[in-house]
């Protein structure tokens, strides 16, 4: 019987019990989970909405593989890091092509107190992050936010996406010089020249 | 682009892979739900446990695709022996025996039994 308390437990271990109709082991897996699939959606999209969609989603598919897991074959938590990369490139290439609000349309702030100017232009700029990793070929963008917001190691990362290190290289190294030139060009709007 | 581009970029990135949001007890909510509404009835666990059973058995679906064609080749084999086999039993087993399994006469006696 698996104890779903037991932090030793593993995460298959876990799964597999929810497919054998322990509820208890969802409960317990979502608590595990959902911060982590949370996080990664929230740091890419910068959306609390759309990371709570995607979250919600990405949850929903594991549930739905859970009779089919093998143990052995992969990490759940790595299935989920590839899960959530998908789903937000998806989403932010959704929003690319409804017309993201560009730096242009943001309001500059009502509140004139520093503290709440400055908070808004930390999000203003964290949104345009968001917004150029969505003008990023698809691998790069998620490569980039691996490294750099998940703070995954190479081969960690080669292993999520299924490629080798040095391509994972290779694609951080471009996504990155991509980013820069297109915050670049925002440098004006987001406050840059200001610093 | 400049170095202090790079630079920008890089605090940009600490600070937004900074972001760690709470979990709303309304998104736990919700995942449950889900988890709930998806989870395998005990009556399709029990059924494709059988299946499953039988199948991780023989190696998967690989395997069932082994398995018929052993099967077939069994029956092709047994049907229109390769020229040779025969040599080739009697020097791996030293001997051949025909056996006749229908007896000496029993189909000539079954079919005198249909015409009277």
């Amino acid at each position: 019987m698996t104890d779903a308390n037991d932090p030793s437990t593993s995460d298959a271990a876990l799964l597999a019990a929810y497919a054998a109709g322990d509820s208890g082991a969802a409960q317990a897996l979502a608590a595990r989970l959902l911060p982590g699939v949370l996080g990664q959606a929230t740091r890419m999209l910068t959306d609390r909405i759309e990371a709570e969609d995607v979250a919600q989603d990405a949850m929903m598919r594991l549930w739905k593989i859970a009779p089919d897991w093998r143990d052995g074959e992969a990490q759940i938590s790595t299935w989920l890091y590839r899960v959530v990369a998908n789903l937000c490139t998806d989403r932010l290439r959704k929003r690319q092509r409804a017309g993201s609000v560009g730096m242009d349309q943001i309001a500059e702030p009502a509140d004139p107190t520093p503290g709440v100017a400055e908070q808004m232009q930390t999000n203003a700029r964290m949104t345009a992050l968001s917004d150029a990793l969505g003008q990023l070929p698809e691998r790069q963008a998620q490569a980039v936010s691996l490294r750099h917001l998940e703070g995954l190691a190479n081969p960690e990362i080669a292993e999520i996406m299924d490629i080798s290190v040095r391509s994972v290289e290779s694609l951080t190294a471009r996504g990155k010089r991509a980013l820069a030139n297109l915050l670049a060009g925002r440098r004006a709007t987001l406050g840059y020249d200001d610093d | 682009m400049t170095d202090r581009d790079q630079i920008e970029l890089d605090n940009l990135l600490a600070q937004t892979a900074l972001m760690k949001p709470v979990v709303p007890q309304d998104l736990m909510a919700r995942v449950m739900i889900d988890a709930e509404q998806v989870q395998p009835r005990s009556n399709d666990v029990a059924r494709r446990g059988i299946w499953a059973s039988v199948l991780d058995m023989i190696g998967g679906w690989p395997g069932v695709g082994g398995l018929a064609l052993a099967g077939v080749a069994g029956l092709w084999i047994g049907v229109a022996p390769p020229v040779g086999l025969e040599s080739m039993a009697t020097t791996v087993l030293g001997s051949t025996q025909t056996v006749d399994l229908f007896g000496g006469d029993m189909l000539g006696n079954f079919a005198d039994g249909l015409d009277g």
